[in-house]
C-alpha cells in the first residue's frame, strides 16, 4: 500500500496537470460532502429585502444573492452536491452497462447476443442525444435518480462500443487459449483474464464523460428539465438567474465558471491518463 | 507394446466459407484434411509442416481448444470426446502446450508469478506457500532466477519469456507437451539453449512430446519420429533416421535440400531446388489428386486426377506417393 | 586497416570505412547501434551479414542508403560507392541514387504495397520514379522484364492482379522484382525471407542468385540465418552488439571460425548433418543492454575462452590470417566446425 501510494506520488510530481486537476476535484468534493458546514448562509433562506446584491460587496454573502435574496455561493454549493450525486453515480452507472455489455457482447462474437447487443447499441449512439433525454425523462420523471438514470443510459453505449473492441482482439491471444487450456471458466475469463486487459483502457475516458455529464445536467437542469426545485443542483442556480440575464448576469456566470473550472480540472486529468495508458502515446 | 498416449486417426478440420446476406454456406476450408499421429509413451513426434499448412489449427483440436469436424482422438485408448469430466480434468493436467510466441502466451499484466500459479489455482490448490514453493521450484528448472517471479512478461527478453511459458508448461507435471514452434520466434543464439533445454526437461520428466516445427533441421536433435505436413494432408511419416536417410515424398526431398546446410557451402555446392515456382496452396480451393502435384517436379497427369494412396515402405514409414519408386531416394 | 588480400584485382563497388551511427534516446541514452563498421563488396559478389536482433545488422544497412529514422543518427564514416562518399551526398543526389543503383528489400512482403493499386500499375510507378517521360510501351517493357527475372513469365496475368491475391513468397518475389527494375548494381536484402517458409525462402535465395548471374548486380544479404548465407555468400560479416567481430571469405570461415561468437553461432544453428552430441554447444546467457553496453569485449561475458583482458579492452578489428579479420584479443586459430558436427 505504501508502495503504491510512493509510486502514486511520483506519477503525481512527473505530470504536474494532473495533480492540479486533482487537487482541484478534490476540493470540490470536499465542498459537496460537507456542503452543510462549509456553506456560509441556508441556502434556501429567502430575504428579499437583499435581493440581487452584487458578488464581493457584502462579506455575509461573498457572491451576492438572487432575485429572492438567497445566497448565491451557499446554494453553489449545494448544487454542487446534487450535481456530483448525479453525475458520478450516472457514469459509474455507465461503465459498468457499457463494460458488463462490451465483454459480454465481445466474448460471444460472432453470435445472436453479440448482434442483439450491438444493434441496441447501435439505435443508443444514432438517436439524437437531447431527443433521447427528453423521452426518457418523461418517461421517469424528474428526481435524482431518474436523472442519473437517464445520464447513464445515454452514456453507456460508447463505453460497450470500446470494450467489445479491445475484447476482441485480446481473445484470440495465445493466453486465453492457455486459460481454457488450464480449465479456467468463461466468467474467470471474462473477469480475470480479458477485464484486467480491457478496462484500463476506458479509465482516461471516465474524467471526461464525467466533465461532459457535468455539463448536460446543468444545461437540464437550466432548461428546467433537470431536478425540481427545491433540490438545488448548479444547473437550477443557472435557471434561476436566467430572467436577469441581462441585468445580474452573475447570477447565471457564478455557477457557470464553477462548471468550467471542473471540466477543465477533470480534463486535465484525462489527458494525461489517456497518455499514460494508451501504449502508442506512452513511447 | 504400451497403450499410445496420444492417437489421432483421420483427423479432419474444415471451416465452413459463408457468403451473402444470409451466410449461406458457399465452401470448406480444408484446414486439415486427413492426418493419422500417434505419440507413445516417452516418445518425442515431429510435426514438420511450413507455415499455412494446418499443424497450429491440428495442435488446437488436439487440444480441445477447437472440435474436429471428422476423424477420432484417442488419449490413453478413450475417445477423447467420450472422457467423463473426471477424465478431462486428468487429460487438461498431463496435456501441456508451449506457444511459439511467448509474448502473446503470457497475460501481459501478470506478474510472472501468478502466470505460473494460475494453472495450480485452477486445480484446487490453495495452499499460498505450497503453490509459491512449486513456482520457484519450477523456475529454477527452466534456468531462470527465482526473483524473476516478480516481474512482468514485458520486462523479460524473448528467450527468457519462452522459459516462462515452458514453465507454465511444466507446473502441473506432464506427460505430454504439445510444442508449438517453440523456437522459431527466437534469435539464432538462443534457439539452442531452450532446445536443449526441452530435451533434458523431457529427459528428466520422462516426457513425451508433439512438436511443430517447420523445417528439418529443427527437429534433428529432438525427434524420434518424424510426420510430415502439407496442405492439411500427411505426406510422408517415418522414424527420425529414416527420414532423414532414406526420404520417400518429392515434398520431404525439397524439405532437406532446402534446410540450411553448412556443409553444402563448404563444398560451394550450386543452389538447386527441385520444386516448381509456386505457393503453398489455398485451403479454399486445395488441387485435386495429390495435393502437392502444383509444385512437384515429377508429377504427371496421373497425379493431377487420383489422390495417391498411402504406401508402406518399412515398418512405420508412410509416403503418399504414387510414384517414389520411379523418384527414387534422396 | 589492413585491406583484404584478393588475388583477382575486381572492380570495388562498395566500401564502408568505419561507419558509427547511434540512436540519441529521449532521457539522454545514447545507444551505439552501429560502432565502427569497415567492409568492401566487388562488383557481382555477395556480402553476407550475419547477427541476432539488436546487433546493428539492419541499421547498417539503413545508414548505406542513409534512410535511418530519426533518433538515430550516421555519427561518422565514409561509405565509398562507386568511388563517391554517400554521406557527403545531397537528399536529392541519394533519391537519384537510390532505387537506380542501390535497392532495398525489406523483411515484410505485406506492407510493401499499396493494396488497392495493381501489381502493373505499382510497377510501373516504380519505373517512372527515375524515368519521368517513359512511354507507356516502354514502362511495360521494363516491367515484363523485370517480372521474367524473378521467374515470373506468366507476366501478363500477374500486372492485372492486386498484391493481396498472392501469398507472401509471390509478394516478396514481385518486390524483388520492383527493386530490379532497373538492375542496381546494389542490392541490399534485409532479412528477405525471415517471415516465409523454409521451401519459399529457399525459393527467394535461388530467385536472388540467378538475378546475379543474369544482371551481375552485387548482393548484401542481411540475416540471422548461417543457412541462408552459407550456400549463398562470398564473403560472410559477423556482427555482435553493433561491432563485426568477424569479417572473412565464407568458405574459411564455415570450416575455422576464428571469433568465439561465430563458434557460437556455427554451434547453435540446428543443422541437418548428424552431430557427435545429442545435445547443441549453445551460447549461454542473453545478449548485452545496448543502452549500456559492458566495458571490454562485448562478448566477454558470454565467451568460454575470455581471459581477464577481455573483460577490459574492447579488441580491435585484426588480420587473423588468410584475409580473414576478427576482432578478438584470443582467436581460435586451430578450432574447427567439424570437431562438432560430422561433415563429410
Amino acid at each position: 500500500m505504501a508502495e503504491k501510494m510512493k509510486r502514486f506520488g511520483k506519477f503525481c510530481r512527473k505530470n504536474p496537470s494532473f495533480a492540479i486537476g486533482l487537487v482541484i476535484m478534490v476540493i470540490i468534493l470536499i465542498l459537496a460532502v460537507f456542503a452543510e458546514w462549509i456553506a456560509p448562509n441556508d441556502p434556501y433562506l429567502n430575504n428579499p429585502k437583499i435581493s440581487l446584491m452584487k458578488p464581493f460587496t457584502d462579506w455575509q454573502y461573498p457572491l451576492g444573492t438572487d432575485y429572492i435574496g438567497r445566497c448565491l455561493l451557499s446554494r453553489m454549493i449545494y448544487g454542487i452536491r446534487t450535481s456530483m450525486i448525479i453525475c458520478l453515480t450516472a457514469v459509474a452507472g455507465a461503465v459498468l452497462l457499457g463494460v458488463g455489455v462490451g465483454i459480454i457482447s465481445g466474448m460471444s462474437c460472432p453470435g445472436k447476443t453479440d448482434s442483439v447487443l450491438m444493434r441496441i447499441v447501435d439505435v443508443q449512439m444514432g438517436y439524437p442525444f437531447i431527443v433521447l433525454v427528453i423521452i426518457l425523462i418523461s418517461l421517469f420523471g424528474q428526481s435524482i435518480p431518474s436523472l442519473a438514470l437517464v445520464l447513464a443510459l445515454s452514456f453507456w453505449a460508447p463505453y460497450a462500443r470500446n470494450i467489445r473492441g479491445s475484447v476482441m482482439i485480446q481473445k484470440d491471444a495465445d493466453y486465453i487459449a492457455a486459460a481454457r487450456l488450464m480449465g479456467a471458466g468463461k466468467g474467470r475469463i471474462a473477469t480475470k483474464y480479458i477485464g484486467r486487459e480491457v478496462i484500463p483502457g476506458i479509465i482516461p475516458v471516465v474524467p471526461m464523460d464525467l466533465s461532459s455529464a457535468i455539463i448536460i445536467e446543468s444545461l437540464l437542469s437550466y432548461m428546467g428539465l433537470g431536478v425540481q426545485p427545491p433540490i438545488i443542483s448548479l444547473g437550477s442556480v443557472m435557471g434561476d438567474g436566467k430572467n436577469y440575464i441581462s441585468t445580474n448576469w452573475w447570477i447565471t456566470a457564478m455557477p457557470g465558471f464553477l462548471i468550467v473550472i471542473m471540466t477543465i480540472a477533470l480534463t486535465l486529468m484525462g489527458d494525461v491518463l489517456h497518455r499514460q495508458f494508451d501504449p502508442k502515446l506512452r513511447n | 507394446m504400451a497403450e499410445p498416449i496420444l492417437k489421432v486417426v483421420n483427423l479432419k478440420k474444415h471451416y465452413p466459407i459463408r457468403r451473402g446476406m444470409f451466410n449461406k454456406q458457399v465452401g470448406n476450408r480444408l484446414v486439415v484434411d486427413g492426418v493419422d499421429i500417434q505419440i507413445n509413451p516417452g516418445e518425442t513426434v515431429a510435426l514438420v509442416g511450413e507455415s499455412g499448412c494446418g499443424k497450429t489449427v491440428l495442435l488446437r483440436v488436439l487440444l480441445g481448444i477447437e472440435e474436429a469436424t471428422e476423424g477420432e482422438i484417442y488419449y490413453y485408448g478413450k475417445d477423447i470426446t467420450k472422457l467423463s469430466k473426471q477424465e478431462k480434468k486428468e487429460m487438461r493436467k498431463k496435456v501441456q502446450m508451449i506457444f511459439q510466441d511467448s509474448m502473446s502466451a503470457l497475460h501481459p499484466r501478470f506478474s510472472i508469478m501468478e502466470s505460473l500459479a494460475e494453472p495450480l489455482i485452477l486445480n484446487g490448490m490453495k495452499d499460498k506457500e505450497q503453490i509459491e514453493k512449486i513456482v520457484v521450484e519450477t523456475l529454477e528448472k527452466v534456468g531462470l532466477d527465482a526473483k524473476y517471479r516478480f516481474r512482468n512478461p514485458e520486462s523479460l527478453s524473448g528467450g527468457q519469456r519462452q522459459r516462462v511459458v515452458i514453465a507454465r508448461a511444466l507446473v502441473e507435471r506432464p506427460e505430454l507437451i504439445l510444442a508449438d514452434e517453440p523456437i522459431s520466434a527466437l534469435d539464432v543464439s538462443l534457439q539452442a539453449q531452450v532446445l536443449n533445454l526441452l530435451m533434458d526437461l523431457r529427459d528428466e520428466y520422462k516426457l513425451s512430446m508433439l512438436f511443430v516445427a517447420h523445417d528439418l533441421a529443427v527437429v534433428r536433435q529432438i525427434a524420434d519420429y518424424i510426420v510430415i505436413m502439407y496442405a492439411g494432408h500427411t505426406l510422408e511419416a517415418a522414424p527420425a533416421a529414416e527420414i532423414y536417410s532414406n526420404a520417400c515424398h518429392p515434398y520431404t526431398q525439397v524439405l532437406l535440400e532446402s534446410a540450411p546446410s553448412i556443409s553444402k557451402g563448404i563444398r560451394d555446392e550450386e543452389f538447386r531446388l527441385n520444386l516448381k515456382i509456386g505457393d503453398t496452396p489455398d485451403p479454399a480451393h486445395l488441387p485435386s489428386g495429390c495435393v502437392f502435384h502444383t509444385r512437384c517436379v515429377y508429377a504427371d497427369e496421373n497425379c493431377c486426377r487420383k489422390v495417391p494412396e498411402r504406401h508402406k515402405i518399412s515398418p512405420g514409414h508412410y509416403a503418399c506417393c504414387d510414384k517414389y519408386m520411379e523418384i527414387g531416394r534422396s | 586497416m589492413e585491406k583484404l588480400n584478393r588475388a583477382a584485382e575486381e572492380e570495388m563497388l562498395l566500401e564502408v570505412r568505419d561507419l558509427h551511427t547511434y540512436f540519441h534516446m529521449p532521457g539522454g541514452t545514447v545507444i551505439k547501434a552501429v560502432e565502427g563498421v569497415n567492409f568492401t563488396l566487388k562488383k557481382g559478389k555477395v556480402l553476407g551479414i550475419i547477427g541476432e536482433s539488436g546487433s546493428g545488422k539492419s541499421v547498417t544497412s539503413r545508414a548505406i542508403m542513409q534512410i535511418v529514422d530519426k533518433p538515430g543518427k550516421i555519427e561518422s564514416g565514409e561509405v565509398i560507392f562507386k568511388g563517391e562518399d554517400l554521406l557527403k551526398k545531397s537528399g536529392k543526389e541519394m533519391e537519384a541514387l537510390r532505387g537506380s543503383q542501390i535497392s532495398l528489400i525489406f523483411q515484410d512482403p505485406n506492407t510493401s504495397f499499396n493494396p488497392y493499386m495493381t501489381i502493373g500499375k505499382q510497377l510501373e510507378q516504380a519505373f517512372r520514379v527515375h524515368n519521368k517521360k517513359a512511354g507507356k510501351e516502354e514502362c511495360r517493357q521494363a516491367v515484363k522484364d523485370a517480372l521474367k527475372l524473378v521467374g515470373l513469365n506468366n507476366w501478363e496475368e500477374i500486372i492485372k492482379c492486386y498484391p493481396c491475391q498472392f501469398s507472401a513468397g509471390f509478394r516478396q518475389r514481385i518486390f524483388i522484382a520492383m527493386a530490379m527494375i532497373f538492375k542496381p548494381d546494389l542490392l541490399i536484402a534485409d532479412e528477405p525471407t525471415t517471415s516465409l517458409g523454409i521451401t519459399i525462402q529457399a525459393e527467394i535465395i535461388q530467385a536472388l542468385d540467378e538475378i546475379r548471374k543474369q544482371v551481375g548486380n552485387s548482393v548484401i544479404i542481411i540475416t540471422h540465418d548461417f543457412g541462408v548465407v552459407s550456400q549463398f555468400a562470398d564473403d560472410i560479416f559477423v556482427m555482435y552488439a553493433g561491432r563485426c567481430v568477424e569479417y572473412s571469405p565464407k568458405k574459411a570461415l564455415l570450416i575455422e571460425p576464428r571469433h568465439p561468437y561465430t563458434v557460437g553461432l556455427l554451434r547453435s544453428v540446428p543443422l541437418l548433418e548428424a552431430r557427435k552430441t545429442k545435445r547443441l554447444k549453445s551460447i549461454p546467457s542473453f545478449p548485452p543492454d545496448m543502452a549500456n553496453p559492458p566495458e571490454g569485449c562485448p562478448f566477454a561475458e558470454r565467451c568460454e575462452w575470455a581471459q581477464e583482458k577481455c573483460f577490459r579492452e574492447a579488441p580491435e578489428l585484426r588480420s587473423v590470417g588468410d584475409g580473414r579479420l576478427a576482432a578478438c584479443h584470443y582467436p581460435l586459430m586451430d578450432y574447427k566446425t567439424a570437431d562438432d558436427t560430422r561433415l563429410e
